[in-house]
């Protein structure tokens, strides 16, 4: 799990902190049955107050994202990916309409944006074949 | 641990020569909490923690900690205080056992030795070190390891990791993180860095012209949600926020594969 | 508070470690190039060297004590644990009040050897010359703890140190002046100095201390910190200093109404209605203070007391009465602007007590209280050696290597000297020759003739001629008590065989009673016609008369029993009372009536 938190941007760092959770479910690095980080260990890396994860995996467990074991630790719910992708597709939405709109605003027509889409891809799928 | 909230201030009010500091300060922070204190430079945070620390009387109102006057009743609220001043003194020559070993007898049963060494050695402070020779940074670890390791029920911290390198830094938040999970203290810190806000508070307060003028989650109030409107239009307020929100913005990326 | 006080060591062990040195060091040096090792003497050692470096280490060292943590506000770290700020101010005391003593005792050690190796007297420094040091290592001390008060209010070390240091040398020069001007009443300054030292060494801990406790040393606001200590300092430096005056005063003063005052010198006024008395105290006072003296008149029929005198009266000896019944005249001297003597002579009317007249007298005419009453005669004791003003008007100084005896005669005087150790050597001064006739004992009593018998009081009595040839002696048993009448014509002498009457004259003896009233010896007091007496017993009294030479005694009852008689006028006695614990008038039919002390 990459989870990167800005704690000077718009959303809270719980919020960012789920955010980075299911993504990392979404996109398959963490399957299901997988465990968690601890909260102790991830508020000592995030340098996150503990009470702040402990929130998430609330959160999470509330949406059934993920399950607690106790004594055991948090896994990663079955059928998390599917609840995951949902919310990430609501997201990503959000922000290609956001790019979307910048680009008629800036002249481009439907055909130019959605070579520049097809570019992006491109691009993209080469990093994302690059790393982990 | 006391049954007794562990800070409760109400209408504290101090007062320097003919500067009236703190003209009438509201704020509880319950046990497992931590909290920020968020203002500008002289508006009296240090001033509120030294009253909460037993260093200073008050003109005004009421304190207590854990129950009890921190003026009234020092020696037993410093007993389950720990207490991180901005500028620590130390005496040049002292090393940093002689500073262990002055606290350890003055706080006798609640001193962990264990936990001082545990600290110690996470800090990297040798017990022979010099302490006119340690780094701003090490010494700010040394403050904190001399505040921590009796478990005080009641933290009070001032700008913590102002000044300190990023590893300092990195090594400070760390150890709060870990006492936040461990021991369930009340954590009062004073700070005007944000980003120390987001990460480490879940509740902020604003002081202003020696008032709170807002309290509330970190969460709501970055937002804006929950104020209540009168609170939103003090004069200020906005600008107060926005000015800290433009320091430096921070990035923090870590690796962590699902174990 | 081990740790503490560990902890001020490590901040002053650079400081400490340099002194153990220099003081060695310094004082061979000093031997050596200041003065010369053959030259040094013991006693520099007592008065400069070991006073000195004390004097040195325990300003150095007090000087920041508390200065250097408050000034740099590491008093703060302190604040904030759970001790009271009493522990911390106690371990800096302590460590002061100890490594000061160690330092002091370090110092006389080094000073012993680098004294020994240099072949001088080492005894001088352990023996009682040390106490010598008593009063300059006090007043280090009081330094000392003035500078850590100071040290704790000004927290610059430096100016700490001046404070302390004037704090004990103002007063040290305002005394040395004081002395010079006034010479100190006559109390003993060594003692008045160490209590004022103590005096000031608690007030300046109690300073200090109030400093750390209610203070707070450790924020910035002086004034409250001064205010503090300067409450605490006075409320311990002026009731100590009240009391001392007080004490003092006390002690100068006696009235009528105390009871520790011890009179004596009873003489009635010549119409016998007053009795006049010395009124002293025993012993000295706080801090040496002198006994005090007065002169009280006391009436005998009414116990009215009236009070004269103090430092500078006189009695006037034969001009007190001269001014009539009622009346008293007193001298008193006093020191006139210009530094000349300056005698007034003051007449009280005794009854009310007020002066009449003052008026100044030139000394010549005061030529009778210059000298004190000498038996027949009067003794100049202002003069060395003394002279003997006789009673005709002549004046004889006392002979080399003799002491005037009060022995007199209207033709001589009673010798007496040392011959070594405890025993005398005794004779006769005659006026007309000035010859001196040397006697094998003391003459207690002169005849008419000078070449007539001395009778000596003892065991076994001796009449000796004057003119020379053996003595013979008269066994009256073992006497236990004797008293001359006033005119010396008389004695009355009591002893295991009876009371007995000496005629002077003619050096004759006869018994007038086979029974003392008392076995061991009892008072036997005169009434100042010199023909009546009183032989005090425990109840039981004999009144005596002495008509044509010859004594007749009838039993009286004098009651309380008198264990201090003072004064006899015939007919009633002034005296301290025993069982009562004061001073009555008790006629002869055994009732009392108690005068002093008066409540």
């Amino acid at each position: 799990m990459h989870i990167t938190i800005d704690p000077t941007a718009a959303a809270p760092v719980s919020e960012q902190i789920t955010e980075g959770i299911r993504f990392a479910i979404a996109t398959g690095d963490a399957a299901d049955g997988d465990r968690l980080t601890s909260v102790r260990i991830l508020a000592k890396e995030l340098l996150v107050n503990p009470n702040t994860i402990g929130k998430v995996y609330r959160d999470l467990e509330r949406e059934g994202v993920v399950r607690t074991k106790p004594g055991s630790g948090v896994f990663v719910a079955p059928g998390a990916r599917a609840i995951c992708r949902k919310a990430s597709v609501v997201a990503v939405r959000a922000a290609v309409m956001r790019a979307v709109e910048k680009g008629l605003a800036a002249g481009l027509d439907a055909e130019a944006l959605s070579r520049v889409v097809d570019e992006c891809l491109d691009t993209a799928g080469a990093i994302q074949n690059v790393n982990c | 641990m006391s049954t007794a909230e562990p800070i409760t201030i109400q209408g504290l009010k101090k007062r320097y020569g003919k500067k009236q500091v703190l003209t009438g300060v509201t704020l509880s922070v319950p046990r497992g909490v931590t909290t920020a204190l968020l203002g500008r430079n002289g508006a009296g945070k240090t001033t509120i923690l030294r009253i909460l620390a037993g260093l200073l009387p008050r003109n005004g109102g009421e304190v207590s900690v854990a129950g009890l006057d921190p003026w009234k009743q020092a020696i037993r609220v410093k007993a389950i205080t720990g207490y991180v001043p901005d500028a620590p003194m130390f005496h040049p020559r002292w090393r940093v056992r002689d500073a262990m070993s002055l606290v350890k007898s003055a706080r006798r049963r609640s001193w962990d030795e264990r936990e001082a060494r545990r600290l110690a050695e996470t800090f990297q402070l040798a017990g022979s070190d010099r302490i006119g020779a340690l780094s701003k940074g090490a010494r700010a670890k040394l403050s904190l390891l001399l505040a921590l390791s009796h478990h005080p029920e009641v933290v009070l911290l001032d700008e913590p990791a102002s000044g300190l390198d990023p590893l300092s830094r990195k090594e400070v938040l760390g150890t709060l993180v870990e006492i936040m999970e461990r021991e369930g203290a009340a954590i009062l810190i004073s700070t005007h860095r944000l980003d120390d806000v987001e990460r480490l508070a879940e509740r902020v307060a604003f002081l202003k012209g020696g008032e709170i003028v807002a309290e509330g989650l970190t969460e709501e109030l970055r937002t804006g949600r929950g104020i209540p409107e009168a609170q939103l239009e003090h004069p200020g307020l906005t600008e107060l926020y926005a000015a800290l929100l433009d320091r430096e913005q921070e990035k923090r990326e870590v690796q962590p594969c699902a174990v | 508070m081990r740790s503490l006080i560990a902890k001020e060591w490590r901040e002053s062990r650079a400081l400490i470690f340099g002194f153990l040195i220099l003081a060695p060091v310094a004082s061979v040096l000093i031997k050596w190039l200041l003065v010369g090792f053959k030259a040094t003497e013991t006693t520099d050692s007592l008065v400069f060297i070991i006073p000195g470096a004390f004097a040195l280490f325990v300003f150095a060292l007090s000087a920041d004590l508390a200065a250097a943590d408050i000034s740099s506000g590491r008093i703060a770290f302190f604040a904030a644990l759970p001790t009271s700020p009493a522990k911390v101010w106690a371990a800096k005391t302590l460590f002061l009040a100890g490594s000061a003593l160690l330092y002091l005792g370090y110092a006389l050690v080094v000073e012993t050897m680098i004294l020994a190796l240099a072949g001088k007297a080492t005894a001088p420094l352990m023996g009682p010359e040390a106490a010598r040091m008593t009063l300059p290592l006090t007043a280090v001390m009081t330094a000392g703890a003035a500078t850590f008060l100071f040290s704790t209010l000004i927290d610059r070390g430096f100016a700490a140190a001046l404070a302390g240091f004037g704090m004990v040398a103002g007063p040290w020069l305002v005394l040395g002046a004081i002395r010079k001007n006034i010479g100190g009443f006559g109390i003993d300054l060594e003692a008045a100095s160490l209590f004022a030292c103590v005096v000031l060494i608690v007030a300046s801990l109690s300073g200090s201390a109030a400093a750390f406790l209610s203070g707070r040393v450790h924020l910035k606001a002086r004034l409250r910190r001064v205010l503090v200590a300067g409450l605490a300092f006075l409320l311990v430096l002026l009731p100590a200093t009240v009391w001392a005056g007080v004490s003092v005063r006390n002690w100068l003063t006696i009235d009528a109404g105390d009871e520790q005052v011890r009179l004596g010198g009873g003489r009635p006024t010549p119409d016998g209605t007053w009795a006049l008395l010395s009124a002293s105290r025993r012993g000295k006072g706080p801090f040496g203070a002198p006994s005090p003296q007065e002169d009280w008149a006391v009436n005998l029929e009414t116990g009215v007391v009236r009070e004269f005198g103090g430092i500078g009266w006189f009695m006037g000896g034969d001009e007190e009465f001269a001014e009539g019944p009622g009346r008293l005249a007193l001298f008193r001297h006093s020191k006139a602007p210009d530094g000349k003597a300056n005698w007034l002579r003051v007449v009280y009317d005794l009854n009310t007590g007020r002066p009449l007249s003052t008026r100044s007298v030139q000394r010549s005419k005061l030529y009778g209280w210059t000298s004190i009453p000498w038996g027949l005669h009067r003794l100049d004791i202002t003069r060395s050696p003394r002279r003997l003003l006789t009673a005709d008007g002549r004046t004889f100084d006392q002979p080399e290597g003799w002491r005037f005896s009060p022995a007199t005669a209207p033709w001589g005087v009673g010798l007496r000297r040392r011959k070594g150790g405890v025993s005398y050597s005794f004779g006769v001064l005659l006026f007309d020759t000035g010859e001196i006739r040397e006697l094998s004992h003391h003459p207690h009593s002169l005849p008419d003739d000078p070449d007539g018998f001395a009778v000596s009081f003892g065991q076994p009595i001796r009449r000796i001629p004057l003119a020379g040839g053996e003595t013979e002696e008269i066994d009256i048993g073992k006497p236990n008590s004797r008293s001359l009448s006033p005119d010396l014509r008389f004695a009355v002498i009591s002893s295991s065989a009876g009371l007995y009457l000496v005629r002077s004259k003619d050096a004759s003896i006869e018994k007038i009673e086979d029974e003392t009233p008392v076995r061991g010896g009892p008072f036997i007091l005169w009434a100042n016609d010199s023909r009546t007496f009183l032989v005090l017993g425990h109840g039981p009294s004999l009144k005596g008369t002495i008509r044509d030479g010859h004594a007749t005694v009838e039993q009286v009852q004098v009651s309380p029993r008198i264990i201090f008689p003072v004064h006899f006028d015939g007919s009633r006695v002034l005296g301290f009372g025993a069982g009562h614990g004061s001073y009555h008038v008790s006629e002869l039919d055994g009732s009392s009536r108690q005068l002093l002390p008066v409540r």
